[in-house]
C-alpha cells in the first residue's frame, strides 16, 4: 500500500534532507569564505609588493634619466668651470635629489673625477644610485 | 521498493548534495583566477625593475666606457709633449706605468691595439666600460689633434699692443666680401681679437670688434690691460680671455722648418728668374706675380716711397717674402693684393722695425715675432700681424682677414673628441 508509505518516509526524508544540505551550505559558504578572503588578502598583499616594485622601476629609471642628464651637463660644461666647482652641488628635480661634484685628481693636472648620486625616497626608504666619469683637462 | 527511491537515496547523491562543496569550489576557482593575475602582475613588475635596474647598470658602463676615453687622451696628451703618442696600456704593462691612479670604481679597459688613423688628423680607439651585473659599453672614439692658426690674432703683440686714440681692430672674410670699411656691417665678422703676453693699451674711442686675451711673460707674469676708457668699452667681445703662455714665434723663423728656409742658398728662391733684387725699392709702381707652386723671395730691405704701388697678384698661386731686413712704406704708399690678402705673407725673422706710414694701405699677413711693427695715422691693414710689439696711431685700423685662420696652422698639444660611435659598421 503506497498511501501510508508516503507520508511515513517523505517528511523524514524531506527534514534529513532540509536539515543536512541547510548546515552544509552554511559550513561551505563560511569556509569558501575563509577561504577566499585568505587568498584575497595574500593576493592584495602580492599586488602591493607588485605596485611598490613598479613604483621602484619607475623611480629608477627616471633617476637614471636625472642623472645621466646631469653627467652630460658635467661633461660638456666648460672645463674652468669644473675646476671652480670646489664643492658639490644638490638639486631638487621632481622628488629627485642629484648631488654632482667634480673633484681634482691628483696630481693637479690629471682632470677631474665626475659624480652623480642621484636619491629619492619611496614611503620609509631611500634609494639612491650613482654614475662616475672622469674628464681630462682642456 | 522503488528502485528509483533506491537509487536516489543510498547508490546516488541526492541533487542537492551533489552541490556540496561548489561554494569553495568557485572560490579555489576564483582565487586561482586571481592569483594567476596577481603572479602576472607581479611577473611584470619584476621585469620592469630588470628593465629599469639594466638601463642603470648600462649608463653606469656608458660612463665608465667615457672615462676610458677620457683617460687615454689625457694619457696621449702627455706622450704628444714628450714627443711620442700612443695608445696607452692599462693592464698588464709593467713597461708604460699608467700616469696617475685611475679611482677606484672606474671599470673600464682600453682596447690594445685599436688606435687607428681614418683619416687626415683624424684618429680612432675604443674603450670598453663595465657596469654592475656584467654589463658592458664598448664606445669607438674619434679624436684629433688641435691645430691652431700662427695667425689666429688680428693683432699680436708680444711685448705689447698699443692702440692710440680711434685705432681699431676689426674682422672680415676676403673670400666673402670686398675691402670692407668700419661701418660696413655687413662685411665685419666680429673676430678682430688682440693679444699679447705683456700688455695691451687702448686710448679713448679704440674698438676691438673681437676678443682680448691675455698671456703670460715667460716667467708666468700675467698681461695686463690698460684702457681710457673705464668701463672698456668699444671691446665687442670678451675683455679678457686668460690664454696662458701665447708662443711669440709658433712657426719657428729663428729655429725650426722655417730658419732652414731662411738659410737656404738664394738659388732655392725665385729672384734670379724674375728679377727681384733682394733689396726691393719702389719708387712708383710694381707688380709681383705668384705662382702655381708658390713664388718665394728672399730680401733685405723692402722700401715703399711716398705714394708707391707695389701689387701683389696671387690669383694662380701664393706669394710669400722672406725678409731679413727692416720693411719701411713711406706715408701714402700701397701694397695691394690681386686676389686673398691671406695668400700674401712678409716673413720677417730680425728685430728691424716694419714702418707703415700714414695713409697706407696694406694688404697682406705680416709675421714678424722679432720686429716692431707700427700703423701711422689712418693707415689700414687688410691681413693679420703677429708682432714682437705694435703700435696703432690713431685712427690706424687693422682689417684681420678670416682666411688667415687657415694658413700656417701649427699642431698643439691637446687632443679633441670629435666623434664617437659603437665601433660596429
Amino acid at each position: 500500500m503506497p498511501g501510508p508509505r508516503h507520508p511515513m518516509v517523505a517528511p523524514a526524508l524531506t527534514l534529513s534532507r532540509m536539515r543536512g544540505s541547510g548546515g552544509m551550505t552554511l559550513i561551505e559558504v563560511l569556509s569558501a569564505t575563509l577561504v577566499l578572503s585568505l587568498g584575497l588578502l595574500a593576493l592584495a598583499s602580492l599586488q602591493i609588493t607588485a605596485m611598490r616594485a613598479n613604483a621602484y622601476a619607475r623611480d629608477l629609471s627616471q633617476a637614471t634619466a636625472i642623472a645621466k642628464t646631469c653627467m652630460e651637463e658635467l661633461l660638456a660644461a666648460p672645463y674652468s668651470s669644473l675646476q671652480k666647482m670646489t664643492e658639490s652641488r644638490n638639486a631638487n628635480i621632481r622628488g629627485f635629489s642629484a648631488r654632482t661634484a667634480a673633484e681634482p685628481l691628483v696630481p693637479q693636472t690629471a682632470g677631474v673625477l665626475l659624480t652623480v648620486n642621484v636619491t629619492w625616497r619611496q614611503g620609509e626608504r631611500t634609494h639612491s644610485m650613482k654614475l662616475q666619469s672622469l674628464r681630462k683637462p682642456s | 521498493m522503488n528502485p528509483s527511491h533506491l537509487f536516489r537515496s543510498s547508490l546516488h547523491p541526492p541533487p542537492r548534495r551533489r552541490q556540496e562543496g561548489t561554494a569553495l569550489l568557485l572560490a579555489l576557482v576564483f582565487l586561482s583566477l586571481f592569483s594567476l593575475l596577481g603572479l602576472s602582475a607581479l611577473k611584470a613588475s619584476t621585469n620592469e625593475i630588470r628593465m629599469a635596474g639594466s638601463l642603470k647598470d648600462q649608463a653606469v658602463a656608458f660612463y665608465h666606457a667615457e672615462a676610458g676615453l677620457q683617460h687615454a687622451l689625457e694619457v696621449m696628451e702627455q706622450g704628444l709633449e714628450d714627443g711620442s703618442f700612443s695608445l696607452p696600456e692599462i693592464e698588464g704593462s709593467p713597461t708604460s706605468p699608467p700616469i696617475r691612479e685611475i679611482p677606484a670604481g672606474l671599470e673600464f679597459q682600453i682596447e690594445p691595439g685599436s688606435l687607428i688613423k681614418t683619416e687626415r688628423n683624424v684618429y680612432a680607439f675604443s674603450s670598453r666600460g663595465f657596469g654592475p651585473q656584467g654589463a658592458q659599453t664598448r664606445i669607438r672614439a674619434l679624436f684629433k689633434r688641435d691645430r691652431e692658426s700662427a695667425l689666429r690674432y688680428a693683432v699680436f703683440g708680444d711685448k705689447g699692443v698699443e692702440f692710440h686714440a680711434a685705432a681699431g681692430a676689426y674682422s672680415y672674410n676676403s673670400r666673402g666680401s670686398g675691402k670692407p670699411s668700419r661701418n660696413d656691417n655687413d662685411a665685419l665678422t666680429h673676430k678682430g681679437s688682440v693679444a699679447s703676453n705683456r700688455s695691451i693699451s687702448l686710448a679713448e674711442e679704440t674698438v676691438i670688434d673681437g676678443d682680448v686675451y691675455l698671456g703670460e711673460d715667460a716667467g708666468g707674469v700675467q698681461a695686463c690691460i690698460w684702457s681710457a676708457e673705464p668701463s672698456g668699452g668699444g671691446i665687442s667681445g670678451e675683455k679678457g680671455i686668460l690664454a696662458g703662455r701665447i708662443a711669440p714665434d709658433p712657426l719657428g723663423l729663428r729655429t725650426g722648418a722655417y730658419a732652414a728656409r731662411f738659410n737656404a742658398p738664394p738659388a732655392d728662391f725665385n729672384n734670379e728668374a724674375d728679377g727681384v733684387d733682394s733689396s726691393l725699392e719702389i719708387d712708383k709702381s710694381l707688380t709681383l706675380l705668384g705662382g702655381s707652386e708658390g713664388t718665394e723671395y728672399l730680401l733685405d730691405r723692402i722700401a715703399l716711397k711716398a705714394g708707391a704701388v707695389l701689387s701683389i697678384d696671387v690669383r694662380s698661386g701664393p706669394l710669400t717674402l722672406y725678409l731679413s731686413g727692416p720693411m719701411l712704406c713711406e706715408p701714402g704708399s700701397v701694397i695691394e693684393v690681386v686676389g686673398s690678402p691671406s695668400d700674401f705673407t712678409i716673413l720677417c725673422n730680425t728685430p728691424d722695425t716694419i714702418s707703415i706710414g700714414s695713409g697706407c694701405t696694406v694688404m697682406g699677413l705680416v709675421y714678424a715675432p722679432y720686429a716692431d711693427v707700427s700703423l701711422g695715422v689712418e693707415a689700414a691693414l687688410y691681413g693679420a700681424i703677429r708682432s714682437r710689439s705694435t703700435v696703432l696711431e690713431n685712427a690706424a685700423t687693422v682689417f684681420y682677414d678670416e682666411e688667415a685662420a687657415k694658413r700656417y696652422r701649427i699642431y698643439k698639444n691637446t687632443l679633441t673628441l670629435c666623434g664617437w660611435d659603437n665601433g660596429f659598421p
